[in-house]
């Protein structure tokens, strides 16, 4: 500011003149509120006493625990665990009940295997007498009505007796069908699926009230993960690589309680629209049975809720294939699902201002609305097969609802605009607790095949 | 907490009640001048909001040459202008101008003879911004148009056409009322 003067005339005289010592304008209360609110906490004066943990620490921190622990219990009762020994005892028993092929049940392991997560372990526990050898000429099971004494036959060495006619409804009816071999029990025990981080935008209405604030969250991702199994299935054989694509959506409403200029509380309502694609690439070896030239392929969802079946079919019955012709699929999945979130967090934030940083933290109630698996494309590169009819086959969608429960955790930035706006942006995590079960982690969590000729 | 040096020490320490005492005592003359660069009364508070926050803020910054109060009106203006330059209604030298029509009528003029400030203050709040921003800087603040110039980022010829047309603007104003 000049502290020269220039000369001034009547007009210049008289605006000084008018404001001189004039102060009879005051401001608003809520203006010393609002300034109040972007101070720093004031410093506790000395020699005070160390303050008592308000109730709001305390219900934050209850509430958390409570949520964790419900959603941990529910969790635990959503997804069924089967224990390794009862799927080789449930399986056995079918096989002697149909077949009464003691032989088979004598090559398995002993029923006495339990859960576990380490795949070594798993896979040391397949039967020792499967040899490659034997593998080669494990039985197949035709899809066939056959004997009436009898819905199974099985093959010895490849040879194929006389085919029996047979209604095209029983061959195609899976439940009626057990599986001829136990599926080697491959219970994968996922504790955490940590997602990809993402970044949200929450533009923030705040001060509705002194301590009350509204957000809107908006969060998109788009991850991309490779999932690798190597089946130890004497009927199957993997080609390695499931692609799986994701994209997160999220949208909602929340709200925000401050305590003080560091400590808030957080929660509100997040619906997220999740679209997933896999890509699977099984790899199967022709063996022909009596009543045709068909081979079917089975993708099972979680708890067998949705059955997938994909049919090649068309050849001529006279059609010479060679022996072990491997046959391998390309089958597109694609699952949509839809959810909603409660969040409950604690929010600890640096007293500055306009810019500040903070992490939250807090439990995540999630109540998932719906799932449907559809086939987007199926192919094959076999020569001797292709796909009846419609391709992608028909799938009868499913839905399922389900209640889980994890963590939040982030941490990020905000900037004040002014005093009723703020913009808050963070990459975040989420974490949830799952239990799957079978072959491949996700979409596909059960993998049988049945072929039939 | 009584004498101004207890009262910024107080604030340096981050003494709430000091901080409280330290806005009360400067309020009302802040708002007074921040009445004066705002569009209304509600935008008058905002710019009061944000600079006050800038002087607890910066508060260890303020040296102790000169009074604190001079220190604390030199934020404002300064947050004034980041204000309306925020708001882009610092016009800019080639843009024309639109002049509010406040009518012959306006009760406000009618009735000027009583507290002639406040008056003047709505009179200033129907001037353009940039017209009613030089006039404030150059007639009650005392920057040169040298000075004006550096802080709007226009020319010096500019900030002079500016400023005598926010005053022709303001005396027309003035002699409707005046003559009423």
């Amino acid at each position: 500011m000049a502290e020269e003067l220039h000369p001034k005339d009547g007009l210049e005289e008289y605006l000084i003149n008018a404001f001189e010592g004039y102060e009879d304008e005051t401001p608003s209360d809520s203006v010393w509120q609002h300034i109040e609110g972007g101070l720093p906490a004031p410093v506790a004066p000395a020699g005070a006493i160390i303050r008592p943990i308000a109730w709001k620490w305390a219900a934050g921190i209850a509430a958390s625990l409570l949520f964790g622990g419900i959603g941990w219990t529910l969790l635990t009762f959503h997804q069924k665990i089967e224990t390794l020994s009862g799927i080789v005892e449930d399986k056995t028993r079918q096989i002697e009940a149909l077949s009464g092929a003691d032989s088979i049940s004598r090559s398995l392991p002993a029923p006495s295997l339990a859960l576990s997560s380490d795949k070594s372990a798993a896979a040391a526990q397949t039967p020792p007498s499967l040899s490659p050898q034997r593998r080669e000429k494990a039985p197949i099971l035709p899809r066939t009505a056959a004997a009436p004494e009898s819905e199974i036959t099985i093959y010895e060495n490849g040879v194929v007796p006389e085919p029996e006619p047979e209604s095209v409804a029983a061959s195609t009816s899976f439940d009626k069908v057990p599986d001829p071999l136990p599926l080697h029990p491959r219970a994968t025990l996922l504790p955490l699926n940590a997602s990809a981080p993402a970044f949200k935008l929450v533009p923030e209405k705040q001060r509705l009230s002194k301590n009350i604030a509204i957000k809107a969250v908006y969060a998109w991702q788009v991850r991309q993960a490779a999932h690798e199994d190597h089946g130890n299935d004497p009927r199957q054989s993997f080609s390695p690589g499931e692609i799986r694509s994701q994209t997160d959506m999220r949208a909602g409403l929340g709200i925000r309680l401050r305590d003080n200029h560091i400590v808030s509380f957080e929660t509100g309502l997040e619906y997220r629209y999740r679209a997933e694609e896999a890509v699977h690439r099984p790899r199967f070896r022709y063996r022909r049975g009596p009543g045709g030239s068909q081979f079917e392929y089975q993708l099972l969802t979680p708890g067998n809720a949705n059955k997938v079946s994909v049919t090649l079919a068309g050849i001529p019955a006279d059609t010479i294939i060679p022996e072990n012709e491997p046959i391998e699929l390309s089958i597109k999945t694609r699952q949509v699902v839809s959810s909603i979130n409660l969040p409950l967090a604690i929010r600890l934030s640096t007293p500055t201002a306009p810019l500040q940083g903070y992490i939250r933290a807090g439990a995540l109630l999630q109540y998932r609305i719906s799932e449907r698996l559809e086939i987007v494309e199926a192919s094959t590169s076999s020569p001797y097969f292709s796909f009846p009819g419609d391709n992608p086959p028909n799938v009868a969608p499913s839905t399922r609802q389900s209640v889980s429960a994890g963590v939040v955790m982030g941490v990020g930035g905000s900037w004040r605009a002014n005093r009723h706006m703020s913009i808050s942006a963070e990459p975040y995590l989420m974490m949830s607790a799952s239990r799957q079960e079978g072959h491949m982690p996700g979409l596909a969590e059960g993998l049988s095949s049945n072929t039939f000729g | 907490m009584n004498t101004e040096e207890q009262i910024l020490q107080g604030c340096l320490a981050g003494d709430r009640q000091a901080q409280r005492t330290l806005y009360e005592r400067f309020k009302n003359q802040m708002f007074v001048q921040c009445l004066r660069y705002a569009d209304s009364r509600e935008e008058a508070e905002d710019i009061l909001h944000e600079g006050f926050v800038k002087v607890f803020r910066d508060l260890h910054q303020y040296s102790g040459q000169g009074p604190l109060g001079a220190w604390i009106r030199k934020v404002m203006v300064n947050t004034a202008l980041q204000q309306l330059r925020k708001n882009q209604r610092l016009i800019p030298t080639t843009q024309i101008e639109h002049v509010p029509d406040t009518g012959d009528d306006d009760p406000v003029i009618q009735a000027f003879e009583g507290n002639n400030a406040r008056e003047l203050i709505r009179l200033l709040q129907s001037l353009p911004a940039g017209y009613r921003t030089v006039l404030n800087l150059y007639v009650l603040e005392g920057y040169s148009h040298k000075e004006i110039a550096e802080q709007l980022q226009i020319n010096v010829s500019t900030s002079k056409s500016q400023l005598l047309r926010a005053k022709e603007m303001l005396r027309k104003k003035l002699e409707k009322t005046l003559n009423t």
